[in-house]
Formats: structure tokens, sequence, C-alpha cells
């Protein structure tokens, strides 16, 4: 009998099927507390898994990243390690509603360094300095994107490239580094 | 390509869901995810926008995925049963850490059934075809798999599973 609650939650009974599961519910007051509770469970078991779905760029990228799979792969392993330690929060996603479209908010958790530029496609590759905001270890600047496909990278210090851990889709630059890459919609 | 980018959008954050609730992972999950994509547009265009049929290939993806693994890796990478990697643990809501860790407990084919089950809107019908097994057995292992998570949910309490 309790695994017509399962049909119930997943819209699976049967006209006559619901007619048997109404009556199990007025008459079975242990079934209508088990019902209660599966459905409260359901509903954590379909809640939001991960605060931000990531954009894997599928079109853009997908073979220049299958390309660089083999090198990528260890690099990702890397920087998920280093993400433990280095937050970087994508706030663009969150704040969309409040920013048109086509600006976008670089945000950077990094207590550790005195100095974070930005520089990408949408820059002409020229360096925008971050701002710091106060002691939180957050950087942060906004940057109008044009609609389409954009590399950049941040920069460290004035010398250390450090590709943005939240972005999957990446390819290495012709001088070895790594960039990310932002795929933006009007 | 433009209605490929709507289908795109629209179920990229089901068949994600469905990739972490599976496998608990936010780096494989990521991977294949895009990997799925990437495999539907190579072997059948932009025209075709089925959802059962991405799903499919995702499945196949994360069993290809997992067999390699197995030959080129180490087994802590990939494995199910680690539920104390905080790297793993980072991407997940908090909310939703407990419920992850306890999945992590079912058994494979009840997860993954319960998985895309609750992160689709697939009927049992299509969710046998896609798995390759009986409706029936469908609706025997989801609810298996709900009665199961209930009793690791209540036997852990709130902190640990």
């Amino acid at each position: 009998m309790y695994d017509m609650v399962s049909l119930f939650i997943d819209d699976e009974l049967t006209l006559d099927l619901k007619h048997d599961f109404v009556e199990n519910i007025h008459n079975d007051q242990e079934f209508y507390l088990e019902t209660i509770d599966f459905i409260d469970q359901e509903k954590l078991l379909r809640g939001d898994v991960v605060d931000r779905v990531p954009d894997t760029g599928y079109v853009e990228q997908s073979f220049k990243n299958r390309f660089f799979r083999s090198v990528m792969r260890p690099l990702a392993y890397g920087l998920a390690g280093a993400a433990t330690m280095v937050l970087v929060v994508w706030m663009s996603w969150v704040n969309h509603a409040q920013i048109p479209a086509h600006m976008n908010r670089f945000v950077i958790y990094r207590p550790d360094v005195t100095k974070v530029e930005i520089a990408g496609s949408f820059t002409g590759w020229e360096r925008i300095p971050l701002t710091s905001l106060g002691q939180s270890g957050y950087w942060e600047v906004t940057l109008e994107v044009p609609t389409g496909v954009h590399r950049y990278t941040y920069i460290l210090e004035g010398e250390t490239p450090f590709a943005d851990p939240t972005i999957l889709a990446v390819e290495s630059d012709d001088f070895g580094g790594i960039n990310s890459i932002l795929t933006t919609e009007s | 390509m433009e209605t490929y980018r709507v289908f795109y959008i629209e179920t990229k954050d089901k068949l994600f869901g469905y990739l972490m609730r599976l496998t608990g992972d936010y780096q494989l999950s990521s991977d294949i995810l895009q990997e799925s994509f990437t495999r539907m547009l190579s072997s059948y265009g932009t025209g075709e926008q089925n959802k059962a049929l991405l799903f499919r290939i995702a499945r196949n993806a994360l069993m290809d995925s997992r067999r390699k693994g197995k030959q080129t890796r180490d087994v802590e990478d990939y494995d199910l049963k680690d539920d104390k990697d905080p790297e793993k643990e980072m991407m997940v809501r908090e909310s939703y850490q407990r419920v992850i860790k306890a999945m992590g407990h079912l058994e494979e084919l009840e997860r993954d059934i319960l998985s895309m089950s609750v992160s689709s809107d697939f009927s049992y019908r299509e969710i046998a075809n896609i798995v390759g097994i009986s409706e029936a057995n469908v609706r025997v292992k989801i609810h298996r798999a709900r009665a199961r998570l209930k009793d690791i949910l209540k036997r852990g309490g709130k902190n640990d599973v």
C-alpha cells in the first residue's frame, strides 16, 4: 500500500488508485502521517542542490576544451583544491535583476593578496584593477561586457594569472596561461 | 542554433541536478554536463532536442567516465562512497548536504532512478526506457529508495548520517 505514496508524489496514480488513496488517507491515521512525512522529505529532496549551476559554454569552446582536456583536468582539480581557500562569488548571477544585462560584476575572494586585476577580450586585454572591499578579502569590479563569448583572466600581484575557478569553461592561451570563458546573453 | 540554446537553457539545470544527486560530485557533474551536450550536438546536430535522449547520453557519458577513471586514476577521485571529501561538499548547498550524504548510502540503481525522477518531469515509463528496466521495476525501486532515504535521514539525526 505504501508505494502508493510514491505514485501520488510522482503523479502516477490512475483514477481508481486516486480513489483508494483518498480512502486510505481518510481511514488510516498511520498512512496519513507517513504520507505527510514522505511529502516533506520530497520537498527537501527536490530543493536546489547547488547555489549556481555552471555554464559550460557547450558550443563555443567544446572542441578546444576537448583538446585541452587532458591538460586541464589535473589543473581543474588543483583549482578545486585552491578553492577551499579561495572562494570566488559570481555575483552577477545573484544580482542579475539589479544590474543591466550588459554589466557584469566580477567578485573574487583573495584575502592573501594586495592587488587584483582583470584583463579580457571585453577590456581589449587592458588590465583593470579590482577594488578591495574593506577588510573582507573580497575584490570587485563591474564592467560592461558585450553580448557574446569572452576570454579573461585575473592577475594577482601584477604578475600571476589566475583563472576564475567558478567558470569551468577554460582554454589555454598562447603564452601558457589559462583563460576563463564567459558567455553573455542579450 | 537559437532554439537549441533555448533547449540548453531549459534542460541544463535539470540535468545538472540529476548528476549532482546521482554523484554528489560538482566537478564530475560539470564535466558530464558539458560532455553530454557536446556528444548530443556532434551526433545529432541542433535539430534534436529530446530531453530523454540527453539524459541517456549523460548516463552513458558518466559510465564511460567512471570506466576511464578506474583505468587511469586512483580510486579516491571518483569514489562515490566517499562522502567526507570537503571539496565535494563545498559546492553543495548547506541545506542539501545531509540529503546528498544520505543518498550516497542508496543502492546505485535506486539512487539513479530516484535522482532522475526528482530532477526531471519524466514519467515512470520514460524513466524505464532511459534506464532499460520495466516500468513496474521503476515503481518498486523509486519507492524503495524513498523509504530507505527516510530511514537513513531519521537514523542520522541532524549532524551525521
